[in-house]
């Protein structure tokens, strides 16, 4: 008889798979909100998204793309016994994560400086809207890795059970996940 | 596996991630732009998503069912998005 080599279930708790699944599902309306909102309004879109600046999306890509990987790696350091590599990792990641609320911040706090609010139409509605809503996303993300470099830190995952540090880790992967459709979509789409 | 291996694994998915990340904003600063343009970075997104959930979401190591869950969010949404953006009439 075959007997599969996979695991049954993903790695982490699945209640937390449950979340991100439905994380994810409410994100997918907005995504696609946006595209049939920029069928209908297409003049609008083009004249907004001349209002943003592509290179700093590319820098949070590069930000949340080099955080997500440093984090698996923590899980598999972690893993392998390497307690103090996780947590240098998971150190890293954050502040990665802090550098592109940083990034976003400011890009929010222009828009609106220059004038752009929820107000101004629909294209400016939902870039503000998606763009705060995945921010408050990347915030709690940035506090699961800073409850997961302390617990890392006092040897919580040392005895082999790691289902909360995959938990914490995988929440981070989707809020990843979200920002690898958000950016082409409202940034560079055109 | 051991896990220098994983290790190395996931810093060239990494660099294929960055790589692909370049490639978009590339596109765009060389003056692409356009239907066909849009849907090549679609593609390009969902590809990106199935290497994160594949590799840093470890979900290769699991039954196929909890990847189909992922394979089908992306393609349900990237198709949908493709839709309404075939559907845009030219500005």
């Amino acid at each position: 008889m075959l007997v599969s080599s996979k695991l049954k279930y993903p790695r982490g708790d699945l209640a937390v798979w449950a979340f991100i699944y439905a994380e994810l599902l409410v994100f997918s309306l907005f995504f696609v909100g946006y595209a049939f909102a920029r069928m209908l309004h297409p003049a609008e879109f083009a004249a907004g998204q001349q209002t943003l600046n592509p290179v700093l999306g590319l820098v949070n890509t590069v930000f949340l793309l080099t955080s997500g990987w440093l984090v698996a790696a923590a899980v598999l350091a972690c893993e392998s016994g390497s307690r103090s590599l996780a947590l240098k990792k998971l150190v890293v990641a954050t502040l990665l994560g802090l550098a592109f609320l940083a990034v976003k911040g400011y890009e929010i706090g222009h828009h609106f400086a220059v004038g752009y609010d929820l107000d101004t139409n629909t294209f400016h509605f939902l870039y503000l809207f998606m763009g705060s809503f995945h921010f408050m996303h990347v915030v709690l993300g940035a506090g699961v890795l800073v409850i997961l470099a302390v617990k890392v830190n006092r040897g919580d995952y040392s005895n082999g059970e790691l289902r909360g540090l995959e938990s914490g880790a995988a929440y981070w992967h989707m809020v990843d996940i979200v920002w690898m459709i958000l950016f082409p979509l409202v940034y560079l789409m055109r | 596996m051991k896990t220098g291996i994983r290790q190395h694994q996931l810093i060239i998915v990494w660099l294929a991630l960055l790589l692909l990340s370049l490639i978009g904003l590339g596109g765009v600063k060389a003056g692409f732009h356009g239907l066909v343009f849009s849907l090549a970075l679609l593609l390009v997104a969902g590809l990106k998503i199935q290497l994160i959930a594949d590799w840093f979401m470890s979900l290769r190591e699991v039954r196929m069912f909890w990847r189909l869950i992922m394979l089908g969010w992306v393609l349900v949404v990237t198709g949908l998005i493709a839709i309404a953006f075939i559907f845009t009439p030219p500005v």
